[in-house]
């Protein structure tokens, strides 16, 4: 049993240690935000669609050449592509 | 100034329908439009489908509370597209009608494994978002799209909520789309009758509603994250005109797999006649490390009544050349599962044998993956904003006739500001 801790422990020590889960720590980790403190988040390259256009033009070649499609957002029109 | 501010107030707020950001209310007009126009060039391997496509989305505000986008998009694709019938050389069929827009008829003894086409495509779509009050936004938009042979007409109305503190936003989205689906001959052939026969009905229609509801949240100073739960129902028709199913028999042993498949008879695919969808649709964007390196993570789950399931994992990764430039590698993987209808060919049995209800050997309805690598790069110049991007694009599928698809992607952008 305690070797077994011992295990699980060295296992979360060595996963702490790499910059994978430091990133995904930094990433996840729930903190307020004040409105002054929002510079990073209002760049282009924050928003959750940085590029409409480019989004709108994968859609529609993924639609076409698979079975499903969607998710972002509805609306819109439909097209018979082959 | 007007766009920081903008960005600084809806930094949550991009659940719209894709739609670019939008004026928040309380502000002064002062005309701050843009511009982002877009060539686009897909061509797939082997001769197949070519697309050029020309957009341009115009954003603009029309007053302290309100600001529309106009989207206008053109598209003209030709190639040849795989009809669902298995590869053969010496079929009995002496004329096919072919794919959208087809110009020609192939003629006795040629392969009609695949048929040339060539179409138009114009879409416009106009939306406009309103500032319901401080924290809300409510949108109505509006779309046609219109070739040889397909109309689509959408209308869909989007409210978008924030909390006091602008940290979360829910969303609420309907749509509904009319659709006309016919060939360019008019008409639909009917479902699963002989190809031979000729039997032509009306043109078909599919009328289909969407329901979103969605939730996005600052996690931290580097962190935004959504989530999206989509249902979707169409209700009318759903096959495609132009697609075929081979009736055939094994030729060979079946045990170590050197058999072929010889055709005896064509029909017209049949579809069922509505379709219920979910998808659930996450999305991160996060930035990271000392010259601000940032990530976007989505993932989508898709399943539907037809007995589809797929998941959606695409990844962009930004790095700053410069103050100005950025270099962003892409990854996509697809996966997806057959419909419950799909198969590769219908086999014979006996002479009256009863036909399937439905049936179809349309690639895109097989089990498949999908792989995508792409990469782009982006500048900001005086005024404007532009960018190149290259993706490139492999599935593979496991029974149908083609079961692979290769295809290449060249985008140029340049988004024009006018403050």
């Amino acid at each position: 049993m305690y070797k077994q801790l011992l295990l699980v422990a060295s296992i979360c020590t060595a996963l702490s240690g790499c910059s994978f889960y430091n990133a995904a720590d930094e990433a996840f980790t729930m903190q307020n935000v004040e409105p002054w403190q929002r510079d990073i988040l209002a760049r282009d390259d924050m928003q959750l669609d940085p590029d409409v256009m480019r989004t709108f033009a994968d859609e529609h070649i993924y639609f076409s050449k698979e079975a499903s499609t969607g998710g972002r957002g509805v609306g819109g029109g439909g097209c018979g592509c082959n | 100034m007007k766009n920081i501010k903008n960005k600084l107030s809806i930094a949550t707020c991009t659940l719209l329908g894709g739609a670019s950001q939008q004026a928040q209310s309380g502000e002064a007009v002062d005309n701050a439009w843009d511009l982002d126009s877009s060539l686009l060039y897909y061509s797939e391997a082997d001769d197949r489908v070519s697309v050029t496509k020309a957009m341009a989305f115009l954003t603009g505000d029309i007053s302290s509370e309100d600001s529309v986008n106009v989207n206008l998009v053109l598209d003209t694709m030709s190639g040849a597209t795989p009809t669902g019938a298995v590869r053969s050389k010496t079929s009995g069929v002496s004329s096919f009608t072919g794919a959208s827009g087809a110009s020609s008829n192939i003629a006795g003894g040629a392969s009609t494994d695949r048929v040339k086409f060539s179409d138009t495509r114009l879409g416009i779509a106009l939306t406009w978002n309103h500032g319901w009050d401080r924290l809300s936004t409510i949108s109505y938009g509006g779309s046609i799209s219109v070739e040889k042979d397909y109309q689509s007409y959408g209308a869909s109305i989007n409210y978008s909520s924030d909390t006091d503190d602008r940290l979360r936003t829910y969303t609420m989205g309907l749509a509904t789309t009319y659709d006309i689906i016919y060939r360019k001959t008019d008409g639909t052939p009917e479902p699963m009758s002989n190809v031979e026969d000729n039997n032509i009905f009306s043109d078909g229609e599919r009328y289909s509603y969407d329901a979103i509801f969605g939730i996005s949240q600052v996690l931290n100073r580097k962190t935004v994250a959504q989530l999206n739960y989509t249902i979707s129902f169409s209700d009318g028709y759903h096959t495609d005109p132009y697609k075929v199913i081979s009736l055939v028999q094994l030729v060979g042993d079946t045990d170590d797999g050197s058999y072929t498949f010889s055709e005896l008879e064509r029909f017209f695919e049949s579809r069922p006649e509505d379709r219920l969808r979910h998808t659930l649709f996450t999305s991160m964007a996060h930035q990271y490390g000392d010259s601000g390196e940032t990530v976007h993570l989505t993932y989508r789950f898709y399943t539907d009544d037809w007995g589809i399931q797929s998941h959606t994992f695409d990844m962009h990764h930004r790095t700053p050349l410069s103050e100005s430039s950025y270099i962003e590698p892409h990854f996509r993987f697809y996966q997806q599962s057959a419909a419950d209808f799909f198969m590769h060919s219908i086999r014979y049995e006996s002479v009256n044998q009863e036909l399937p209800r439905y049936a179809s050997a349309d690639y895109r309805l097989d089990d498949g993956t999908g792989l995508t690598l792409g990469l782009e790069y982006g500048a900001q110049l005086s005024g404007g904003r532009f960018r190149v991007r290259f993706d490139y694009i492999n599935w593979q599928y496991e029974e149908a006739e083609y079961d692979e698809t290769k295809a290449f992607v060249l985008q140029v952008s340049y988004q024009k500001l006018f403050d």
